[in-house]
């Protein structure tokens, strides 16, 4: 492990802040150096993983408060409102007991809408679902991560499952309504008589080839508060939910 | 004084509202410390010096301010760092669910750096200040700026698995 480059001088050049005579030294050790160019690509790659997590801030709405401070609630929209990628897994617990009061907003949709902004669910309704329903089958057999179309024409992506308390299984799930700009946020909890619809919100958002962008972000709270209410324990693993779910390796 | 400054802020912050969610760990929380950092700011708009740096002044006042309540925040980021481990090799098939974790982790790895490396890397590799800027605002010197950043870049590749199998 000798001669290798100070990281400090691969991390300088990384930002092109090296003077020209130093630069060209780097790349001249770098010629002969894989495990330095590998090094630097690392850091390469690391600065890139780092853009995509921390996304430009333009995708998120200005939080009230915010805006507030900075006499913005008057004027005409001068952050756009554009999706946003979300994180999970569940909520830190603060945000948790903040979000309260949005699942008890937005459990009933239609009523204590605020507005045009936040519509009832689009594609779901709340409650039980039909045994014999495409859904209950895309409940009972999808893993986390995969992407089905149904056959009403949307688009199911499933998210994430949860065990909770009660020894049922909970799924996260968004389903697409292809055309409209919208599309639903949802969780959906087993239990002795079949699927039930928990939590389903109304997102504008759009859905493309390359990336997987919710708008939003309501759902967020309203599930989290129910995970909690649940009694929901971390996000299931890969190999945990397919466990649940029956499914073999693979 | 303070409409001009307000007008100012608010052209910069995209810019702090992605530092902040850097710096925070979380949107929300990154949102909370920006707003915090724009009412001192405009409360002290008498102390801010026409013809210096706009960015590099608020910036510091959110230094300042995420320090100061720094504490309290580390223990709440702490929790789902342990949680990326327990993950780290979910081996989730679909490329989505992939993506997913890997920006999971990003965030996760970012949250477990020390402070001060979090805030270089946050000013340099996210929002693209040069070194100079970024010692202004984090007052310290440049070489440290480089120190700093070149450390968070190694615990984040470490971190993400970026380079394989390297041993140090």
């Amino acid at each position: 492990m000798t001669d290798r480059l100070d990281p400090d001088l691969l991390s300088a050049y990384l930002d092109g802040a090296l003077d020209a005579d130093a630069a060209k030294a780097v790349e001249a050790h770098l010629a002969v150096h894989p495990e330095d160019r590998a090094l630097l690509e690392a850091m390469r790659r690391a600065d890139a993983a780092l853009q995509e997590a921390f996304p430009p801030s333009e995708a998120r709405p200005v939080p009230d408060g915010l805006a507030q401070t900075l006499g913005l609630a008057t004027k005409p929209a001068v952050i756009p409102l554009r999706p946003r990628p979300r994180l999970m897994p569940r909520l830190a617990a603060g945000a948790v007991l903040a979000a309260g009061l949005a699942l008890a907003v937005y459990l009933v949709p239609g009523t204590n809408a605020p507005g045009p902004s936040a519509p009832g669910p689009r594609h779901l309704s709340l409650g039980p679902v039909a045994a014999s329903a495409p859904l209950t089958e895309a409940l009972a057999t999808m893993r986390s991560g995969d992407r089905r179309e149904m056959p009403d024409g949307t688009a199911l992506v499933m998210v994430a499952s949860f065990a909770v308390t009660s020894g049922g299984l909970c799924r996260e799930f968004y389903l697409y309504g292809q055309t409209d700009g919208f599309f639903d946020h949802a969780l959906a909890c087993d239990g002795p008589d079949g699927w039930s619809v928990r939590v389903a919100t109304a997102e504008r958002g759009a859905e493309t080839a390359e990336s997987f962008q919710p708008a939003g972000g309501e759902g967020d709270g309203a599930i989290a508060a129910m995970l909690d209410a649940l009694g929901a324990g971390l996000m299931l693993t890969a190999e945990e939910e397919a466990a649940r779910l029956g499914l073999g390796e693979g | 004084m303070a409409d001009r400054l307000r007008e100012d802020l608010i052209e910069l912050l995209p810019r702090l509202r992605r530092i902040g969610h850097a710096i925070a760990g979380s949107a929300a929380d990154g949102d909370d410390l920006v707003q915090a950092a724009c009412e001192k700011a405009l409360a002290r708009a008498d102390q801010f010096r026409e013809g210096t740096r706009l960015d590099a002044w608020v910036i510091t006042i959110m230094r300042n301010h995420w320090l100061d309540h720094v504490r309290s925040s580390a223990e709440r980021r702490r929790a789902p760092a342990e949680v990326a481990e327990e993950r780290d090799d979910a081996g989730l098939g679909a490329a989505r669910a992939e993506h997913r974790l890997m920006l999971e982790r990003t965030r996760q790895a970012m949250g477990a750096l020390p402070e001060e490396q979090r805030m270089v890397l946050a000013l340099v590799a996210l929002d693209g200040r040069s070194y100079r800027d970024a010692a202004e605002a984090l007052d310290i010197p440049v070489g440290t700026v480089m120190s700093r950043l070149s450390r968070a870049r190694l615990a984040l590749s470490a971190a993400l698995a970026l380079e394989g199998e390297r041993v140090l």
